[in-house]
């Protein structure tokens, strides 16, 4: 979900035939996904994945679903940070971080429609209302938010092509999809966790509790500002896109803020619902617990106050990849492995993890083009190898 | 503070109140007293599941098939898509529970939907695909359905099951039609009003205490179920759950109703910190609007 891994400009004919490859290989794990989900739609559920009565939510739920939209945190947290709380220097990493939060729940939504039993259906929330219904809130929010990502996306094209009448409205009334945009995002991101606290019987007791809208909720702001830097490295060093490291590493010091609090509130709410002694077991979920809170939480979060890891580009980097990993573990921990105890046992079977592999690859495929062809990063930061670059240049001009 | 919060949502979301039925988690119990419901005594039971094949006829549900020595059986072990109810035997254990010295050690025990008072499939589902209706049953409607299965993790009970290899799956339990009442022919089942046959079994109770727990599950739990129980072994032996008399969705109904509160806040928030940026004009320094 990262700006495009596989980027595939042909900028010198040395690089050229490495960088088709991998995309090669994409493409092909897009076609081959697509083969799995006809079979999918064919046989149903059952006969794709490894789902039972016992475990009716497996991989495309905990990863494609969960974890698209938690990674897809940073649009609205880079938008609330420039545009709300006027913090105009991180201004170039807006656009990225939308782009990539249009992706991400694009892709939930397609993870979702492998997932729904009837998926020809989905719309029924829009008209059959159960407001008293978690999920039913989520259908909204996902609604909601990607039409409201799709319009704060909207500018990047009408620029592209040039469309200034356009723009000039839509600068006009952004301001209002933004703030939509954050207040969606803040309800949807703790939605996802609302979900799971109607699984108090099922739920493991290191990971069920009523906080678990404002955990999630929590991770996604810290997931969102390490995506942003997750990614603005990774296109320096594939694009050649020159992030000031300054700008980098004091975004970052938002990390170790919100991590700390985040610390603190799961050992409170461990210590007040009287389970602070699992932390002692030898159980499974017990050490998959403490791997997500030390790979996640308190590494990351205890090394970025060093500046010598903010401002240093690769330091920088493992840091923002251990915040990642530790988001998508805790998403997977309360919708996969804390629920396995009480079920007969679930692994998701080659079919789900090909088919999540290929709507992730199709994603980074598409964020690739976008990158080669639409104005996402400021011009002044692109260097001349970089796509699209004639764009963003007129872009700086206006 | 439940009603409040759905009126505010609505009012929120800017629509007219559509026909929702109502979850109804915090009614009381008491609603449901002249509602429909069925008294499964496990005592009485024979286990000669003459109600499960009486539920097959009346759903149409294929046969869940066995095989022993070669031969094959209609065998249902477990409530599944084809086992909407289903006779389970459970050895009760080395001693006699302590409420009831005299009561023997083991029982069956028929499994179905519960149809909960406050049923948190009814307070998971999207689309009110699922619903209690006053008489009693907890009935889902396949056609509002969109397979999201939350209603299945949701049930604490494991009741709902999917039809995993269908290509319009559907979600499948007992809709509490009462066709097992009249297949069973030991009288293990009864069915009439909910506050009769709490009093019914209670009569039973004071009348044999050495034959029952003194128990009836399903009076409380969860806030009541119109599925009631009598037994001599502690039904947590078959794993069903021990249940406070709360509902089951009681966390997640003040979360909600706290979104909207949450959403116009946090948005007169943001709003106002935004107007906040702005300085007088003609300083270069103002906010320009809508740079996304």
């Amino acid at each position: 979900m990262s700006v495009g891994a596989i980027q595939g400009l042909p900028s010198t004919e040395r690089r050229r035939p490495r960088v088709s490859n991998v995309r090669l290989a994409m493409s092909g794990l897009v076609v081959i996904a697509f083969g799995l989900a006809g079979y999918r739609f064919w046989g149903g559920l059952g006969a794709a994945t490894n789902l039972t009565d016992s475990m009716p939510w497996g991989l495309w739920i905990g990863f494609d679903m969960l974890c698209g939209i938690a990674l897809a945190a940073g649009g609205f947290v880079l938008a609330g940070a420039v545009h709300i709380f006027g913090l105009r220097r991180y201004e170039p990493f807006v656009r990225p971080a939308i782009v990539t939060a249009l992706l991400g729940y694009l892709l939930a939504i397609i993870g979702l429609l492998m997932d729904l039993g009837r998926p020809w259906a989905i719309w029924h929330p829009l008209i059959m209302w159960q407001p008293h219904s978690v999920m039913f809130e989520v259908a909204w929010c996902v609604m909601l938010y990607t039409t409201v990502l799709f319009l704060e996306f909207l500018p990047i094209v009408f620029e592209r092509f040039g469309l200034t009448g356009a723009l000039r409205v839509m600068r006009r009334v952004m301001i209002v999809f933004i703030v939509a945009g954050i207040v969606l995002s803040t309800v949807h991101q703790s939605s996802l966790g609302s979900l799971f606290v109607m699984m108090e019987h099922r739920l493991h007791p290191l990971w069920f509790t009523p906080l678990l809208p404002l955990l999630f909720l929590m991770s996604s702001l810290a997931v969102g500002v390490a995506m942003v830097i997750f990614e603005a490295i990774l296109s320096g060093m594939i694009f050649g896109h020159r992030f000031p490291m300054r700008l980098l590493g004091d975004l970052a010091r938002a990390l170790p803020l919100i991590l700390s609090l985040y610390v603190g509130l799961r050992l409170m709410d461990l210590n007040g619902r009287g389970e602070l002694h699992r932390l002692l077991d030898n159980s499974l979920e017990t050490w998959a617990f403490i791997l997500e809170m030390v790979v996640g939480v308190l590494l990351p979060g205890v090394l970025l106050l060093s500046p010598e890891v903010r401002y240093n580009r690769l330091r920088l980097f493992g840091c923002s990849i251990m915040v990642i990993v530790g988001v998508v573990m805790n998403r997977l921990n309360v919708s996969l492995l804390g629920l396995l105890a009480s079920s007969s046992g679930y692994l998701p079977r080659w079919i789900e993890i090909l088919v999540s592999g290929g709507v992730v690859a199709g994603g980074l495929l598409v964020l690739s083009v976008m990158n080669h062809h639409l104005p996402i990063v400021p011009a002044a930061l692109a260097d001349s190898r970089g796509a699209g670059s004639a764009h963003m240049k007129a872009e700086a001009q206006s | 503070m439940h009603p409040l919060s759905r009126r505010e949502l609505l009012a929120v979301v800017g629509a007219a109140a559509l026909p929702v039925p109502a979850a109804r988690a915090q009614l009381p119990a008491s609603v449901y007293d002249e509602a429909y419901a069925i008294l499964y005594d496990a005592t009485r039971c024979i286990g000669c599941r003459a109600c499960a094949r009486r539920c097959r006829r009346v759903k149409a549900t294929l046969p869940d098939v066995g095989e022993i020595d070669g031969i094959r059986f209609d065998q249902p072990r477990d409530l599944s898509h084809r086992n909407l109810t289903v006779i389970q035997l459970c050895d009760g254990g080395p001693a006699p529970p302590p409420s009831a010295p005299g009561a023997r050690r083991w029982s069956f025990l028929k499994r179905n939907c519960m149809h909960c008072n406050a049923p948190a499939c009814v307070s998971a589902c999207p689309v009110a695909a699922l619903r209690k209706t006053d008489r009693g049953p907890v009935v889902y409607y396949e056609e509002r359905c969109i397979g999201c299965r939350y209603c299945m993790l949701a049930c604490p009970y494991n009741v709902p099951r999917y039809e995993w290899l269908d290509r319009a799956p559907r979600v499948r339990k007992c809709d509490l039609n009462g066709g097992c009442v009249q297949a069973c022919p030991v009288g293990a089942l009864v069915d009439g009003t909910r506050k009769g046959l709490i009093a019914e079994a209670h009569r039973r109770i004071e009348r044999e205490p050495r034959r029952y727990l003194d128990h009836v599950y399903g009076e409380f739990e969860g806030g009541g179920t119109s599925y009631l129980i009598l037994s001599a072994i502690p039904l947590e032996r078959f794993g069903l759950p021990r249940l406070p008399p709360t509902a089951p969705g009681s966390y997640a109904e003040p979360i909600l109703g706290a979104v909207p509160g949450w959403v116009a806040g946090l948005a007169l928030f943001l709003g106002a910190l935004h107007r906040l940026q702005k300085r007088p004009s003609g300083v270069e320094g103002a906010v320009r609007e809508g740079e996304p």
